[in-house]
């Protein structure tokens, strides 16, 4: 698949794909090197291997890190209870030890985790390890083995290679440094906030029924949003939000009244709205005049302080 | 010289100029991605270069200037049949909100290697003064000392001397501080929960009967560290110590993170990160260092930019400084009462702390003061030795 047949592609699954990004992923594919997507946020490195997966036409497996994630959970585990059982049921039976122990390691008694499950497809999965920098360092040797082999020993079972090896994204939020023999060893890509062209083409893509001034306004406030110091920094999903938000209360077009509204699905910490309110000057010529719905709806108050004013 | 020539020369000088960790192995993925997206299209074969050379935000910063002064530059070298855009190469843009990569805010006209010679020639403060470049180091580090227009310093050094006992300090600080309890489960005889593989095979002694329960716990997790140099004229004078601490911590654990600050924040952990960096200066710092004292601004950056990943209830703030404070004091009480509130405890190393007479009474120090966890003198290794004693003594008596 060459890069345009990619992107539009992509495009077809309502994920709008630059050219770092399809490049990024026509190398993976064809040098069979796990994809490291690293950026800030909430500018849709998750949704990217969901939007891969759909691609392909394959299965996504999700392997979800966190802090504490071991090999057993993220690999296999016996079904220890079952077998337990198993053992107590078949002890009348009379087979000799020999069967009764092949039967209680067999497939049937193996719990597969997302690793082990992503080996045994029939057809290559897209295998996705999400947020790799919150399992510990020895998660990361772990798998950092895994990769490069794609090969499993169970030591009851044998060693259970690849059918077809897997299509891996792993993305990072940066909490911890990955190790550079990780990094090494995969495709590195750096997905940052989009630009407005970008984010004009994924609110169009994500939000079929948007007007196009409104699109048009919103993308040209995010990037004004983005460029402040705000704690958490708005990504993709907010201004997804924002636009749905917008659209379910019918404005055509973004004013004061619409924005103090709505501020809620932009910006999430408190610190941050006040900001936004002390930058008033500057982000004023991006607004509308004030629209008539205004006067007919209360003034919000969110439970930060006109509370007491309302009472009085 | 053919294109596949051209690739290895050009990992070579990723790798010797520019500081990038790519071998053999990169030049081969290079040349395979060449042939995948062809070279006759310029922003393909860069992206697909981008992706192959670079491993983190830092090399991705990086690559374009590289990249330009490579391949788009005229130097007589058969070259791909690549659009010559640039003459000269341009500056990489600043888009991360990571803290900017050392060099690449160099100015175009510096010479890329003029920190490398400096290394090998600057030598150590006590070189006896009668050699020559002594002299010349003493007189430029005079005029960054007292030199109002000098804003930006020469990079800090970490000295080798004493290190091993720095080492062990730090050793002990990321094995001994035991802050919270990991999800991770580890064998252990009270433990809370029965461990199933454990007890399945310990009970083929006794016939497929678990006799015996083996049990797990939750293990205890090491802390996270964040170390902030303050390297403002006033304190970096004495912070070679700290360097020589913050190295050992970063050198030991994954979870340490370490700053440098003056008029403006730059993280240095990458570059502590190199195992030789011990016996030579750290990569350019710019307004990061020498220059002036604005602890509270660099601290409110810090938390703004780096706070989400890198505060949490386990970790460990240590800030470097004298406390001489020329910015907003507001803004420090402030930013102070965050980094407590967000963080396990913030320790602070004053170098004249272990002074006799010492009173925190500079104005940044005393502001500073409600909210410090410990206030620790930083002068020698010995400090530090302590400081680590004293820490892990603390959470030991805790639980």
């Amino acid at each position: 698949m060459t890069d345009a047949e990619l992107r539009e592609r992509f495009a077809r699954h309502g994920y709008v794909a630059n050219d770092d990004f399809a490049t990024g992923i026509e190398l993976m594919l064809a040098l069979e090197k796990p994809l490291l997507i690293e950026g800030p946020a909430g500018v849709g490195k998750t949704e990217s291997a969901k939007a891969l997966a759909e691609v392909l036409g394959t299965r996504l497996i999700r392997l979800q890190c966190y802090e504490g994630l071991d090999a057993a959970s993220a690999l296999y585990e016996w079904n220890y209870p079952k077998q337990l059982l198993r053992i107590r049921l078949t002890e009348e039976s009379g087979a000799s030890a020999e069967a009764r122990e092949a039967e209680i390691f067999s497939e049937p008694f193996l719990l597969k985790r997302p690793l082990l499950e992503a080996i045994t497809q029939e057809r290559a999965p897209v295998l996705l390890i999400d947020e790799l920098d919150r399992a510990d360092e020895a998660f990361e040797a772990f798998l950092l083995e895994l990769l490069g082999e794609f090969q499993v020993t169970i030591p009851e079972l044998g060693t259970i290679r690849a059918r077809e090896r897997p299509a891996v994204v792993i993305t990072s939020n940066r909490t911890r440094e990955l190790s550079d023999a990780l990094r090494r060893r995969c495709l590195y890509l750096w997905l940052d906030y989009p630009t407005r062209d970008e984010e004009l083409a994924i609110l169009r893509a994500r939000l079929p029924g948007i007007d196009g001034r409104l699109a048009e306004q919103i993308a040209r406030f995010m990037e004004f949003l983005r460029a402040q110091p705000f704690q958490k920094v708005p990504g993709v999903a907010e201004s997804l939000d924002w636009a749905l938000a917008l659209m379910r209360l019918h404005r055509e077009a973004i004013d004061e009244r619409t924005l103090e509204q709505t501020t809620g699905t932009i910006l999430k910490v408190r610190e941050d709205w006040e900001l936004l309110r002390s930058q008033r000057s500057r982000y004023e010529p991006l607004l509308n005049g004030t629209s008539d719905v205004a006067d007919t709806v209360p003034p919000p108050d969110y439970g930060l302080g006109t509370v007491r004013a309302q009472r009085g | 010289m053919d294109f596949t020539e051209s690739v290895a020369a050009f990992t070579a000088e990723l790798r010797e100029q520019h500081g990038f960790g790519a071998g053999q192995a990169a030049t081969r993925d290079a040349l395979r991605a060449a042939e995948i997206v062809g070279i006759t299209a310029e922003t393909r074969l860069r992206s697909a270069f981008r992706a192959v050379y670079c491993a983190t935000p830092e090399e991705v910063d990086r690559f374009d200037a590289a990249f330009d002064a490579f391949f788009l530059a005229p130097r007589g070298v058969a070259q791909p049949n690549l659009r010559s855009r640039h003459t000269r190469p341009e500056p990489p843009k600043r888009s991360r909100e990571e803290a900017p990569s050392p060099k690449s805010q160099r100015p175009l006209g510096e010479r890329s290697d003029a920190a490398e010679d400096d290394d090998q020639r600057r030598p150590t403060e006590r070189r006896p003064p009668d050699d020559i470049n002594a002299v010349a180091v003493t007189w430029q580090t005079l005029r960054a000392r007292y030199s109002a227009a000098a804003a930006r310093g020469e990079p800090p050094r970490i000295d080798t001397g004493g290190l091993d006992e720095m080492f062990a300090a730090a050793s002990r600080l990321v094995a001994g501080m035991r802050v919270a309890r990991s999800r991770r489960w580890t064998p252990r005889r009270d433990g809370s929960r029965v461990d199933l593989r454990r007890t399945l095979r310990a009970s083929v002694e006794t016939a497929g009967d678990p006799v015996d329960l083996r049990r797990t716990a939750r293990a205890l997790r090491g802390a996270r560290f964040v170390a902030l140099i303050d390297g403002s004229r006033s304190a970096a004078e004495y912070a070679g110590p700290m360097l020589q601490f913050a190295y050992a911590l970063v050198q030991r654990s994954r979870r340490v993170s370490a700053f440098a600050f003056s008029t403006e924040l730059r993280e240095v952990t990458r570059a502590l990160r190199e195992r030789d960096r011990a016996g030579r200066t750290l990569p350019e710092l710019g307004e990061a260092w020498g220059g002036g004292t604005r602890i509270g601004a660099n601290l409110a950056t810090f938390v703004r930019e780096h706070g989400a990943r890198l505060l949490s209830p386990e970790t460990i703030v240590l800030i470097y400084s004298d406390g001489l404070d020329t910015g907003d004091l507001d803004r420090l009480e402030r930013t102070m009462r965050e980094l407590r509130a967000r963080s396990a405890a913030v320790i602070w190393l004053n170098p004249h702390a272990g002074a006799p007479g010492f009173t925190p009474s500079a104005g940044g120090m005393r502001t500073a003061l409600p909210f410090v966890t410990a206030l620790y003198p930083a002068r020698d290794s010995h400090d530090f030795t302590a400081l680590a004693r004293a820490l892990t003594r603390t959470t030991a008596r805790r639980r």
